[in-house]
């Protein structure tokens, strides 16, 4: 096992590096105001949009969660491959009409499009305020893991608590000085360089377990001694079809208010399309990673933590620059995926939340939504990622359950003029209450993914809520949806 | 204002919506369930090769769907 420093100095030397790329992001704009600090001014190129929504997908989940889970339940990992393409399909869809949304009427968070399609500041508040759960959770759980690479690459010099401090404080640093331009930026540096030390570490085990470049001789020794690996449901038993089915719907609908203002980041809606076209391609990444883990259920069998699986093997096996690569392809990935949603949740509750409460100017929402960001850190994030919290995954499985539960309201927004304000509402609210029970209480029925419970249950009561309650005002309606059907509204129907 | 649900409005619009959701249905179940054998082709489980012809398909789509919409006046 690697004892040597240079992993440490090589994850170091890439938060320096993204620090820089951060900072120098700004370029001498000013940043008080949310259409810069939030969409980067509407600015941003096909390229750089794709590395940004594709490093913001890939998160500590690719390096340290689905080797893990390669490792425990075998090619039940793919679904996360499947899921993410089509939300490829979703942000080529949606992506350019909120593009639309935002340029013409202004909005630059997703609870500012909700509140305005249902003229309802109070609709927008609250789901910008529950989406901040998971949001807030999807962070922490990305600080932990940031904090622990920082403590393996430094043979535990580093205690997890100053781990914390320190990619908080260089993620607060240049997201406060350049916002949304420094998460495309190190986005982009980022997703280049998880793309890099995916593919260098999943090929280096590979040769050092077979001999051979390719997978094949993983594939076939796992074939001939562990068969239940190659299929559902899975080494754990636990992935069946209707799980895998119901987790990869739950996960495509979910619409997370980053990837809202990735999209309205974009320079045009074709720039959007262009860059949700290529976005798969990305997701090559995947595969190296996940044979390591595979790797690892010949070599390092009964491991207490599956999710460090890679890390085992990389110290065990590595040499020490590729180890400090993979801790910095880690880190990378975490990084990558808790700075969008810190930003998002600052905006949110700049903008949805105490613009409409205290009646503020544009103009002071853009200040405070910048000056909250300090804030929601050191008094939220940094003390529950330091505490460790053993029920984080399930606060972040409910935060994500609900953020699918928000559907109807882009229902509304995309597909059906008809889509009320109390229609939303009562969707939304017994949505999430079926996907909180079905989390806690009675987990998955029948094998279901608790999220899809909930949408049974919201999409029914939604509609028909929606065609007993008034429906929003037809000049507001007309105006989205001239922009969501592109060919205008069809005569007729105006 | 007479309501309604957003409908694609010309053949190609048809076209790709259905492959959009023949892509959707490739992924899932019973199509997944075709997939879900312990045997390998070109050294990848057969899951593992699925998943990356899944990939691909909603790249091919996605492009050709660009292409589509370059021919019409919905673009931007």
């Amino acid at each position: 096992m690697t004892t040597s420093l240079v992993p440490l100095w090589m994850t170091l030397g890439y938060i320096a590096v993204a620090l820089v790329i951060g900072l120098r992001a700004r370029g001498g704009r000013l940043m008080d105001d949310l259409e810069e600090w939030g969409v980067a001014g509407r600015s941003m190129g096909a390229v750089t949009l794709y590395l940004l929504i594709a490093a913001g997908s890939i998160s500590a989940y690719t390096f340290m969660g689905a080797p893990g889970w390669a490792y425990s339940k075998g090619v039940a990992v793919f679904y996360v491959v499947i899921y993410l393409s089509y939300l490829a399909l979703v942000a080529w869809y949606c992506g350019p009409r909120v593009w639309a949304f935002g340029q013409r009427f202004g909005h630059v968070t997703q609870g500012a499009a909700i509140a305005d399609r249902y003229q309802s500041p109070l609709l927008g508040g609250l789901a910008a305020l529950v989406m901040s759960i998971g949001s807030l959770a999807y962070a922490v759980l990305q600080t932990i893991g940031s904090a622990y690479i920082l403590s393996v690459m430094s043979g535990g010099r580093i205690p997890v608590w100053a781990g914390v401090v320190v990619i908080l404080a260089a993620i607060a640093i240049y997201l406060y000085t350049s916002g949304q331009r420094a998460i495309g930026l190190t986005n982009a540096f980022q997703g280049v360089l998880m793309l890099v030390v995916a593919w260098a570490v999943g090929l280096w085990a590979t040769h050092q377990a077979t001999g051979e470049i390719g997978f094949a001789g993983v594939f076939e020794r796992l074939a001939a001694e562990h068969p239940e690996f190659l299929t559902l449901p899975g080494a754990g038993g636990d992935m069946g079809f209707a799980f895998w089915t119901t987790s990869i719907i739950v996960s495509m609908l979910s619409f997370m208010p980053p990837v809202w203002s990735q999209w309205m980041s974009a320079r045009s809606a074709r720039t959007i399309r262009r860059s949700a076209t290529w976005l798969p391609t990305y997701y090559i990444v995947v595969l190296p990673m996940v044979v390591v883990g595979f790797i690892g259920i010949m070599a390092l069998p009964g491991l207490e933590r599956a999710d460090t699986v890679a890390l085992q093997y990389a110290l065990q096996n590595m040499p020490a620059w590729l180890v400090g690569l993979l801790g910095a392809g880690t880190l990378a990935a975490a990084m990558s995926s808790c700075e969008p949603f810190l930003h998002s949740v600052s905006m949110a509750y700049a903008r949805d939340i105490a613009q409409p409460l205290f009646k503020l100017s544009d103009a002071a929402t853009g200040r405070l939504a910048r000056r909250l960001l300090v804030p929601i850190m050191i008094l939220i994030v940094a003390p529950v990622a330091i505490s460790e919290p053993s029920n984080l995954i399930m606060i972040l499985l409910v935060g994500l359950g609900f953020a699918t539960q928000v559907l109807p309201a882009f229902v509304g927004m995309f597909l059906w003029t008809r889509a009320s304000k109390s229609g939303v509402l009562a969707g939304i609210v017994s949505g999430f209450c079926v996907t909180l029970a079905f989390t806690l209480i009675w987990p998955n029925p029948l094998g279901i993914h608790a999220g899809f419970w909930g949408l049974l249950v919201n999409l029914p009561l939604f509609v028909i809520v929606s065609c007993l309650t008034p429906p929003v005002r037809d000049d507001v309606v007309e105006r989205f949806f001239e922009l969501t059907i592109p060919g205008k509204l069809p005569s007729g129907r105006r | 204002m007479k309501h309604f649900v957003v409908r694609p409005r010309s053949r190609g619009g048809w076209l790709l919506t259905v492959l959009f959701m023949a892509l959707i249905g490739m992924g899932i179940w019973p199509v997944i369930g075709w997939f879900n054998q312990p045997k390998l082709w070109l050294g990848l489980p057969w899951i593992a090769v699925w998943t990356y012809v899944i990939v691909i398909g909603c790249w091919v789509v996605m492009l050709i769907a660009n292409r589509w919409l370059k021919g019409t006046s919905d673009d931007d």
